[in-house]
């Protein structure tokens, strides 16, 4: 035991060295931990941008692209799908719901959905999470607008605002749907999805602001559509863009992709969201893995650090040992006090490392699920992190020994002679 | 007749590839006895102080310590060994920077259950010891700040302690003055009568012979020791 309080109290004679060390193993956990809460919050985060969904049907080109532009409403569809063929899978007896999109408008950089009640009813985030209202509610007439949250935070409209969308999807639109303007009414509950950046709309509106275009061009001044005129009951729904669809049991999805893809009377493309989801994320994860080996170093020059100031130590503490071994102190007595040494520099170091990722987490959590819509929960340590500390330890009681075996020859070497 | 405590009998030791450097066929002190041990630089006295408290191991002959042969002991034994029954002062930097002066005076009472045992109340021992040698208003104070007639005064206290039965004191009072030294060397004797130990006082300084009742010198003891360089 006094060997143990011989060891801490040669810390605390060195003190300087001893916070500095232990700051910096501190620093390096944290780091190391809080890099990878953050690389799994990501991760959970992509993988449930969307869930509960069994297949997402669009007409035929690439997978990652069909995801992208439902999914996280990157780039966009080559062709459309024919609002017939919508109807007939929806009908289809394995299928429990659809939600269809329609895509190709934006407003101010922001991507405009047209979709149907379905889409309120059930789309699924995050495992379980359902689409909520923070203010208003679905939209009931041609053109009404209901806001996702980023978009209502970053252009400041409030209910009843009048909104103009433009004619497709790049920042700067040059064509404007001035004609027949929107009212905002609701406003979506945050879901650090995607979801928050578009706007939504009906089938039905999406329609309207297309119905009198001609050969792609906006309808001469006064030769346009009075949308007075036009109502949920007088526009027919020509086309969509893809539709999301849940099974009614999961055993049927492989069949229904199939016929899906075998559809006869158009060229139609069925994915499984998790498959596509999976496959874009192996395809960015080389950053992730960056992040992994920086990480890592970090704590390996960490460590290092401590392994040097022990070592360092070593020379000016030689006629301390020499003094402990005069009073019956064996020389394995010597390695063991350099190895507790070690053992509560990391151990502090690691304890302090854990606080301070919780302190950081806690008041960087909103801003990055914000900033980055990276949600990172505050949880207990993992066993997966405990395993990480534990591995962590071990390391530097592996790196410990090279001091500890120094100042055991040194030992043996001086005995009992004083060298100053 | 008093008791034999350090015995070396037909004692050899040379390190690795070098020639013998210590031939002592017969050594013997007695218990209570104060030897002035004298030893010119060059005569193997950091040796056979290794040898005595066991640190280093004789290649041929027996080293006997109260009745017990180094040679039946292995490594770890030999240092607990040594830390019950050796008190050690070196010639300077004797104390442990980072203990307070009570710490290390107590030290040998936390290492050797033994010297513990044979100490009674640590406290009181602790502070009856820094009376008589002097240094009481300095026992929780950290011992960085002593003069270095106060850091020996420390160790002889921290060698005293639990009553060793054999002080072996390695030029303990080379870095004092004259004045220093002698009051040091009366308080050593005391101290020493008082705990029934024996004294092996190592030095090359001759001038401290008088103050000794016994002298015995390496030069003539060791018979490897190199004339020309040992004088």
């Amino acid at each position: 035991m006094y060997v143990v309080s011989l060891a801490l109290k040669s810390l605390w004679n060195r003190r300087l060295a001893t916070v500095l060390t232990v700051v910096s193993i501190a620093f390096s956990v944290s780091l190391f931990l809080g890099i990878e809460r953050i690389r799994i919050g990501a991760h959970e985060g992509f993988a449930h941008t969307i869930s509960k969904t069994d297949l997402i049907v669009g007409a035929k080109g690439g997978t990652v692209q069909l995801l992208l532009y439902t999914v996280f409403r990157i780039g966009s569809a080559t062709d459309n799908m024919s609002y017939e063929s919508f109807e007939e899978f929806s009908q289809h007896p394995d299928v429990a719901w659809t939600i269809p999109y329609s895509l190709g408008d934006s407003h101010r950089g922001f991507r405009v959905v047209g979709t149907n009640t379905n889409f309120y009813k059930y789309y699924q985030y995050l495992r379980d999470r359902h689409i909520q209202f923070e203010k208003g509610n679905e939209p009931q007439g041609v053109f009404d607008v209901v806001m996702g949250s980023a978009v209502a935070e970053k252009l400041g409209y409030k209910l009843g605002d009048p909104v103009v969308l433009s004619h497709g999807v790049s920042d700067v639109s040059f064509q404007e749907h001035g004609d027949k303007p929107f009212k905002v009414v609701g406003v979506l509950k945050r879901t650090a999805t995607p979801i928050d950046r578009s706007l939504y709309i009906t089938l039905e509106g999406m329609e309207a602001i297309h119905m009198d275009w001609v050969d792609g061009a906006p309808p001469l001044e006064g030769q346009g559509v009075d949308p007075k005129d036009l109502s949920a009951d007088n526009i027919k729904v020509e086309q969509i863009t893809a539709f999301l669809l849940g099974t009614k049991s999961r055993i049927s999805v492989l069949q229904l992709q199939r016929d899906i893809n075998d559809y006869e009377f158009e060229p139609l493309m069925a994915i499984i969201p998790g498959v596509v989801l999976g496959e874009l994320w192996d395809g960015i994860s080389y950053a992730e893995n960056g992040l992994r080996v920086v990480s890592f170093f970090v704590i390996v020059v960490g460590l290092l650090g401590m392994l040097v100031a022990i070592y360092n130590s070593l020379s000016e503490r030689r006629r301390e040992m020499a003094i402990l071994r005069s009073l019956g102190v064996g020389a394995s007595v010597v390695f063991r006090l350099m190895l507790y040494e070690s053992m509560f520099l990391t151990g502090i170091g690691a304890l302090l490392g854990i606080v301070l990722m919780y302190i950081v987490l806690l008041v960087s959590q909103p801003l990055m699920e914000e900033s980055f819509g990276i949600f990172v929960p505050i949880e207990g340590l993992s066993l997966q992190e405990g395993l990480y500390l534990a591995a962590i330890f071990g390391f530097s009681m592996l790196l410990a020994v090279v001091p500890a075996v120094r100042a055991y020859r040194n030992t043996l070497y001086d005995g009992l002679t004083i060298r100053t | 007749m008093s008791q034999v405590v350090l015995k070396l009998n037909d004692v050899k030791f040379s390190y690795r590839n070098s020639p013998v450097l210590i031939d002592i066929p017969n050594f013997e002190v007695k218990q209570g006895q104060r030897l002035f041990l004298y030893g010119p630089s060059g005569c193997g006295k950091t040796t056979l102080l290794g040898l005595i408290s066991g640190i280093l191991e004789a290649d041929s002959g027996e080293i006997q310590v109260l009745n017990s042969s180094y040679s039946n002991m292995r490594g770890r034994s030999r240092d607990a060994f040594r830390g019950d029954t050796l008190g050690y002062i070196f010639q300077m930097f004797n104390l442990i920077p980072y203990l307070s002066v009570r710490e290390n005076i107590a030290l040998p009472c936390r290492i050797s259950s033994k010297r513990r045992e044979r100490t009674g109340n640590l406290d009181e021992s602790i502070e009856a010891l820094a009376r008589r040698l002097g240094i009481s208003e300095l026992l929780d104070r950290l011992v960085t700040g002593l003069s270095v007639g106060q850091q020996q005064r420390v160790a002889a206290a921290r060698a005293l302690i639990g009553n060793p039965a054999i002080i072996i004191a390695d030029e303990p009072t080379s870095a004092l003055d004259w004045d220093h030294r002698e009051k040091f060397l009366d308080l050593l004797f005391e101290e020493v009568e008082r705990s029934s130990g024996t004294l092996i006082f190592v030095s090359h300084d001759q001038s401290l012979k008088p103050m000794f009742p016994e002298i015995v010198s390496l030069v003539d003891l060791n018979k490897a020791s190199r004339k020309e360089s040992c004088t």
